[in-house]
């Protein structure tokens, strides 16, 4: 078992299934619908014979019956591609407030979601990817089905390490690029970003009909600025630092903070994405429940 | 601004503290990493308007608070005088007072004099700025300095209204001259007045010296405490020509008074006027038309036996009581008295037919008695009003009991004689030679009317000029001058006296006649003799009559049983006298207040002694009603040197008020909107996580 995962809560969590919210296009067949008709045993609809049509797909009973032709469809199932992306920018390694256990920044708290969101989709038989975004070391590892599959996932995740900025921006559109259409994209990201940027990515996943879901971690202390005094922020990417004096200009923040949110809450909104804003303080148990149940 | 503590506004930089604290909490930053500093730049550049505007105002609010609080613990004063020091509790403070009748001219609305209520906001402000008891020098009647404590100012009788005209020009001088003495430094001169003209005496040559004074010392501050002009109704009497007189059998008092309205509006009315003489009381009744009113010889009938003492007149109260009463003395007129002391029998003869032979409507006896030289013992010094002297100036006793006599208010007359003792002289006048017109011809004058004017021109020194404003000299009521043009000599005897006022003087600016200085009676020296060789006295006889009836006028005054004095002028001997009397009536003064015995000389009264009956009165002047403009104490005292407060009566607010509860108020101001600006803005949503949309 990799370290991001932690047994109690996998078997807590192994009754919910991962399930994508459009039908994928898997290599395998699997639990989840594909866009096209298959022959599984679950019938789909009736449909006017076309010349061309398998004559072993005529329903004779129809014709003895209505002695028209119909053809009888059954829905396809196949298995989902799941591509983890997760931000690996500086931004990623601001410190929790309230640490729990070895979580103790936003990219602890990304790898332990995204670590049990692979384990998940590995048991039910999906394949897993992983997309690490990173300004020089970046990691892609395509997604693939197996338990070995799933340790080289787990162990180039606990590889990452997040410094510097990074470009998700275009990173996103690699991955939509990359993937095979209809994959289930999973995004871990603070999202500390122009909007501007983002949005054509997003947009680019969805146009490739990519089942996206965007996880948006926050620590509250980023939402409200709560210092008491004044204080030099030290830029996590790099740049220069700031003195900022929560008197001066605290509540002028959280009105920043309130728009951007709102933009992104937008934006994720038009394109049909899976948001969710994660507060860190709260167990990322609860949080992959919640996702989980979403989409149940 | 005033500051009774100035030091304390050395606290002022104390201001910059929340600045200081501002940045040294600054400095006191903690580190932190951060990933979101996109939003706090953002945050930061939205941030530089209002929000920084407003930071700074509350800075801005502490820092004024801070300095409202220096300044309350400075104790500010507000002062209608821009003239007042800085350092204003460390003066000297000096007070010239002006306690002239007019000074109680009241307010209606609030019943206060205008003395009382000078008096109060002086207090009021010194009671301020000398807290630690320190000294206050007063100026008022006396040459020396009262030193006075500020409770004291409106209650002690040094500072009540007296019935004295006040010489502001010589209670100023006199602040001045105590501040040079005692080498006080930095002083405040309050000056304590009305408007009154009379006291302020603007045509004084005084005012140059002092102009010059104040303008030469930038650190003596004179202050004038002026009321703001004032209409109240007030009118103010006086008499005169009080005369007793018989006829069939009854005795009269026969009395002039005038009745002068000094400010308010005029208009027709019917005034009540109550006269107390002899134990009785008249009233009468007059219409007053005009602003002023003259009654002649009111008669009033005095009782058997009371041919001489003293009465009252007086009006209803109005805006001034101080100028409702006038006190009034009467007697037998005394007889007419002299003495010519001379051996030349043409000169002796000459002057006791001049002053035997009384005027035409004279009602008295004219008697007049030669005494040789040496035998001054002859003489009656207390039934004689006029002594010509024409013997060497006398020495010893002679001289002492010529000193009492003219103290006691008698006349003088020296003639020269043919032999002079230079060393021998009397009030500060001596004789010198002779002057013979045979050798010497430069006292002629070169203006042929007098040149020729009649047997004036039998002899070489004419008079060229003389005073004829007053005294013996003086042109007469109907405005015709004397004939002294007509007056020459042809030997006259040089007059030699530095301080003697000159009354006559020929074409070369060589004395006729001199007055020495008294301080009461008058001692006059002539430069030449009466002889018909020698001089034109006898061809002219009119200038001689009127000079010598004159100086026998001035001289029977002093024997005449009552006496009329205008209060502040009493001198010699009649201080005493004054002291040594009993008041006809409980007479106190016009607040109120009984006068001491020796403050009679100031205060308006009548009093009687075994030989006298004495009034003492107002000076007219005061009556007057002309008051000082602006521009004419500008131009007294310069536009520089002084600062003017003109104060209403009604109004008791001080000259300076300390306003440290303004400074309480704005500092309290000042922190509750620092209060309320600091305050953190009420959230719109609530705080934690159900603040944020689509958390989980």
């Amino acid at each position: 078992m990799s370290e991001f995962l932690d047994p109690q809560l996998m078997n807590r969590l192994s009754p919910l299934a991962l399930n994508a919210r459009q039908p994928m296009m898997g290599s395998v067949s699997g639990r989840h619908r594909s866009p096209v008709r298959g022959s599984s045993l679950e019938f789909a609809e009736y449909r006017n014979y076309v010349p061309g049509d398998d004559l072993r797909r005529l329903d004779w009973r129809a014709w003895g019956r209505s002695d028209r032709f119909f053809v009888k469809e059954f829905e396809a199932d196949t298995n989902l591609r799941l591509s983890v992306v997760l931000d690996a920018s500086g931004s990623m390694n601001y410190d929790l407030r309230k640490p729990v256990g070895s979580i103790l920044t936003r990219m602890d708290y990304a790898k332990y979601l995204a670590g049990s969101l692979a384990w998940l989709a590995s048991q039910q038989g999906d394949a897993v990817g992983l997309s690490a975004i990173h300004h020089s070391t970046p990691c892609d590892v395509p997604p693939g089905r197996g338990p070995r599959h799933l340790g080289y996932v787990l162990e180039q995740l606990r590889d990452v390490s997040a410094s510097e900025s990074a470009d998700l921006a275009t990173a996103l559109h690699h991955v939509a690029d990359r993937l095979p259409r209809r994959s289930l994209v999973v995004v871990f990201s603070d999202l500390f970003m122009d909007l501007e940027e983002l949005k054509p990515a997003i947009e680019h996943l969805r146009w490739r009909h990519h089942d996206l879901a965007v996880f948006h971690l926050l620590e509250p202390s980023e939402l409200e600025f709560d210092f008491d005094q004044p204080v030099k922020l030290i830029d996590l990417e790099g740049d220069t630092p700031l003195l900022a004096d929560p008197a001066l200009m605290g509540e002028r923040y959280r009105e920043v903070v309130q728009g951007y949110l709102s933009g992104v809450t937008r934006l994720m909104n038009r394109s049909n994405a899976d948001y969710h804003r994660v507060q860190m303080d709260k167990p990322y148990g609860d949080v992959l429940t919640q996702f989980l149940l979403g989409r149940s | 601004m005033l500051f009774l503590e100035p030091l304390l506004l050395l606290a002022m930089p104390l201001i910059g503290l929340p600045i200081v604290i501002h940045l040294l909490n600054q400095r006191r930053h903690k580190t932190s990493s951060w990933a979101a500093t996109r939003f706090v730049r953002q945050a930061t550049n939205m941030n530089r308007g209002s929000a920084r505007l407003r930071h700074w105002f509350v800075l801005a609010l502490r820092a004024l608070a801070i300095a409202m609080m220096v300044f309350v613990m400075s104790r500010p004063l507000a002062s209608r005088l821009p003239g007042l020091g800085f350092l204003a509790g460390q003066r000297e403070q000096l007070i010239v007072m002006d306690r002239s009748p007019s000074m109680a001219l009241q307010d209606s609305a609030t019943g206060l004099t205008w003395r009382q209520a000078v008096l109060m906001q002086l207090q009021d402000h010194l009671e301020t700025v000398t807290a630690g008891g320190k000294r206050i020098l007063f100026h008022a009647l006396s040459d020396e300095p009262v030193v006075v404590q500020a409770a004291d100012l409106t209650t002690m009788l040094e500072t009540s209204v007296t019935a004295t005209q006040t010489d502001l020009p010589r209670l100023i001088e006199n602040a001045l001259d105590y501040i040079q003495t005692q080498a006080l430094g930095p002083s405040d001169i309050w000056v304590c007045c009305d408007r009154q003209r009379a006291d302020w005496q603007p045509e004084s040559g005084r005012w140059n010296r002092i102009r010059e004074r104040l303008e030469s010392s930038p650190e003596v501050k004179l202050h004038v405490l002026m009321p703001e002009p004032n209409d109240e109704f007030n009118l103010a009497i006086s008499a005169s020509n009080v005369t007793p007189v018989t006829e069939d059998g009854k005795q009269w008092l026969l009395l002039d008074f005038s009745v002068r309205q000094t400010s308010g509006p005029i208009q027709q009315r019917q005034l009540p006027i109550q006269i107390n003489v002899a134990g009785r009381q008249r009233n009468i009744e007059i219409e007053l038309v005009a602003s002023d009113f003259d009654y002649q010889q009111l008669r009033i009938e005095l009782p058997a036996g009371a041919s001489q003492g003293a009465g009252v007149i007086q009006l209803p109260s109005d805006g001034n009581a101080a100028d409702n009463r006038y006190f009034f003395s009467y007697a037998p007129t005394p007889p007419h008295n002299s003495v010519v002391v001379s051996d030349s029998e043409e000169v002796a003869t000459l002057v006791k037919l001049v002053c035997s032979t009384p005027p035409s409507e004279a009602k008295t006896p004219y008697n007049c008695k030669v005494v040789p030289v040496g035998s001054q013992a002859e003489i009656d010094w207390q039934q004689t009003g006029l002594v010509v002297w024409h013997a060497p100036l006398p020495d010893g006793l002679v001289a002492e009991q010529m000193e009492s006599f003219v103290a006691d208010g008698g006349t003088v007359l020296f003639l020269p004689t043919v032999e002079t003792n230079p060393q021998s002289a009397m009030f500060g006048v001596r004789w010198g030679d002779w002057d013979d017109a045979e050798s010497l011809d430069a006292g002629r004058s070169d203006d042929p009317d007098v040149s020729m004017a009649g047997s004036a021109a039998r002899f070489a020194f004419q008079v060229a000029q003389w005073r004829t404003e007053d005294d013996l000299l003086a042109t007469d009521e109907s405005g015709r001058a004397l004939p002294m043009k007509t007056i020459a000599c042809s030997s006259r005897c040089e007059i030699q006296s530095e301080n003697a006022s000159m009354l006559a003087s020929f074409g070369d600016g060589k004395p006729l006649l001199v007055r020495a200085v008294t301080d009461a009676g008058a001692a006059y020296f002539l430069s030449a003799t009466p002889h018909a060789d020698s001089s034109s006295f006898t061809d002219n006889g009119v200038a001689m009559y009127v000079m010598l009836h004159r100086a026998l006028e001035q001289g029977a005054v002093s024997l005449a049983r009552n006496r009329q004095l205008l209060a502040g002028e009493v001198q010699g001997d009649m201080v005493a006298d004054l002291q040594q009397s009993k008041p006809l009536d409980v007479n106190p003064n016009v607040d109120g207040q009984l006068v001491a015995e020796d403050q009679r000389a100031f205060f308006a009264g009548a009093y009687q002694s075994a030989e006298k009956v004495i009034a003492v009165n107002r000076s007219s002047d005061e009556d007057s009603g002309q008051q000082i403009d602006q521009a004419s104490l500008v131009n007294i005292l310069g536009e520089d040197s002084f600062d003017v407060a003109s104060l209403s009566t009604g109004s008791l607010s001080g000259v300076t008020n300390e306003i440290w509860k303004l400074f309480v108020v704005a500092m309290i101001v000042a922190l509750l909107v620092e209060g309320w600006l600091s305050l953190p803005i009420i959230k719109s949503q609530t705080s934690g996580a159900g603040r944020w949309r689509n958390d989980i």
